[in-house]
């Protein structure tokens, strides 16, 4: 009964609705304060949104498999538990899987059926999911999607206005966006969107490497749009120069050091670039930790985050090596609806509590 | 937001200029996980003679911290800038600090608290030196004096180390009784002396290890 259906006049409600006092269903205060600086980061095709969108977080962190999807949609559902209404999209364009672990066989539409075929309209592709309060919006699996998206992300326009446009429309509280592997333009220009953007790493060499580069990524991206934002492109390509340097360096003290010095040069272009840092944030979650020593390397990335590239990148908690994740996926269930006892759907509430914090929707 | 060529010792550890001793310990203790070698989140932006001279730093900046005298003389030269005479030293012009509620320059290392530092350091280290020559090596008490010396407490060690507070108790009063098999014991023993900085552990650890076997031998004899 509590699922979400598509569609605008359907009275979308879901199950513990009335936990969430209603003053929390309005966009946080935090949130509010901050949506100038949220939006000098934006991509230059996105105009301003206005007050009215949902919350929108973002799971990245450039390694496949490190648990993206899995984070992406036991959040949702753990979102939901708290009475949020949820829309998770799976962004993995061309390479979608999201579906799958909410026990979705095969979406009867997805956005392909909206941004490749413009056949469906947005409230159209929405797939109802088993947790109440939860809707998926499936990615879409054509191998036409690279060839489309190598066009640019403009082509997702469309896309990215029925994201914002979700809280107004149907209600959305929280939107969900479940990003691929790699930092292909599409992934970090919605991972720059996101009010907040979680940086999924395992402990080990290889996803580590990949979540710093991710991140200096994202700052490059940042520096793209602020660029456009701010009319200071000719003082952007100085600056890119300078940072080149940074990364080929081996001796350089990092980003955040490099900023301090063209501060001096650039203050107009570094103080826009820190509104728009400042203006969303990065989140941390290891996930498979083994050991005290595997969860200490959260803590420690966030201190080096703020250390090497000046970009504050909270430690939102850790998730702890479990079969249950395995098992769940096997038997093609949520990991939350199929263990809930077991000590990682605790942590996930953890990780989900400390999202809820840092955007301002809790205490 | 913080740069790497600060020199500030409240910079270095990361906390605010009215920090408490507990809450300086703890920023330490943070610090010194995030750059110890071992770190994995170190892989692919710092390398090991990168992450070996900040946690130089960060104990140069505890010692002087965790020290009411140091860190009083400390505040009051604090927002003296001294560039030229000490190479490393170079004025702060952050942009990412903010409100500049806190711009203090970086602070030179003065000779007078750098040799009181070393003395503070070297103190604990000659104490903890000669104990272990004049103590006899086996000796579970010994090292009840070695981590008093440190200035370790039982909770500390225990919530570091993981070792159980039973564990502690029994490896310092001698009581093998209360001691699991000796192969853990030993395990014990190493994250104990690495805790508290004893290098070449190794000679305690075996000394130990071979007194309780002898134990666990005479009692399966009798």
């Amino acid at each position: 009964m509590g699922t979400f259906i598509p569609g605008e006049n359907v009275e979308l409600k879901s199950a513990n609705q009335t936990r969430v006092p209603r003053q929390l269903r309005r966009h946080s205060q935090i949130l509010q304060d901050r949506h100038g600086k949220w939006c000098m980061g934006l991509p230059a095709y996105v105009t301003d949104p206005g007050h009215e969108i949902p919350t929108l977080l973002a799971v990245g962190g450039g390694k496949g498999g490190v648990g993206k999807s899995i984070l992406s949609a036991n959040l949702s559902a753990r979102l939901a538990g708290l009475g949020y209404r949820v829309l998770v999209i799976d962004l993995d364009l061309g390479c979608a899987n999201l579906h799958t672990h909410f026990g979705i066989p095969k979406p009867k539409y997805t956005l392909a059926n909206m941004v490749l075929e413009s056949s469906k309209t947005f409230a159209e592709i929405i797939t109802p999911t088993t947790v109440p309060g939860v809707a998926l919006v499936a990615g879409g699996q054509e191998a036409s999607w690279s060839r489309h998206l190598a066009r640019g992300p403009e082509t997702l326009l469309t896309l990215w206005d029925a994201i914002f446009s979700a809280k107004r429309r149907l209600h959305v509280d929280f939107v969900v966006m479940d990003l691929g592997a790699g930092t292909a333009r599409h992934t970090m220009d919605f991972y720059a969107t996101a009010h907040l953007g979680v940086l999924t790493a395992l402990p080990e060499p290889t996803s580590i490497e990949n979540a710093y580069v991710f991140l200096k990524t994202h700052l490059w991206n940042l520096i793209d749009h602020v660029a456009v934002r701010s009319g200071e492109e000719g003082s952007s390509s100085d600056i890119r120069t300078v940072l080149r340097d940074v990364g080929k360096n081996p001796y350089s003290k990092g980003y955040s050091d490099a900023f301090r010095q063209l501060s001096a040069s650039y203050p107009n272009f570094v103080s826009n670039l820190l509104q728009a840092l400042s203006g969303r944030d990065v989140g941390i979650v290891i996930n498979q930790t083994r050991s005290q020593s595997d969860i200490d390397i959260g803590p420690a990335m966030e201190m080096i985050c703020k250390r090497y590239f000046g970009v504050h990148a909270g430690f939102l908690g850790d998730l702890n090596y479990d079969d249950s994740a395995w098992k769940s996926l096997r038997n093609r269930r949520l990991l939350l609806n199929d263990f809930p006892h077991a000590i990682l759907s605790k942590r996930l509430s953890g990780v989900t509590a400390s999202i809820l914090k840092v955007l301002g929707h809790q205490e | 937001m913080l740069g790497t060529t600060k020199s500030n010792y409240y910079d270095i550890l990361n906390v605010p200029r009215d920090a408490s001793k507990s809450q300086i310990r703890e920023a330490y203790i943070r610090m010194r996980n995030t750059f110890s070698g071992q770190n994995q989140a170190l892989y692919s932006l710092f390398d090991e003679t990168e992450a070996q001279a900040m946690l130089e730093r960060v104990e140069e900046a505890f010692r002087a911290l965790n020290d009411d005298q140091i860190r009083l003389q400390y505040d009051r030269q604090g927002p003296i800038v001294a560039p030229e005479s000490h190479g490393h030293a170079q004025e702060v012009t952050d942009a990412f600090r903010g409100t500049g509620a806190n711009t203090y320059g970086v602070v030179p290392k003065t000779h007078q608290a750098t040799k009181a530092m070393q003395a503070t350091a070297q103190d604990i280290q000659v104490k903890v030196a000669k104990l272990i020559e004049e103590g006899d090596l086996s000796d579970g008490t010994l090292y009840r004096k070695i981590r008093e010396t440190v200035g370790v407490s039982e909770d500390e060690m225990q919530s570091r180390t993981k070792i159980g507070v039973d564990h502690i108790r029994g490896i310092e009063t001698n009581t093998f009784d209360r001691l699991p098999r000796p192969i853990f014991v030993k395990g014990f023993l190493r994250s104990y002396f690495r805790y508290l900085g004893v290098n070449n552990s190794d000679e305690l650890v075996a000394a130990f290890s071979e007194k309780y076997q002898d134990f666990l031998d005479k009692r399966g004899l009798s």
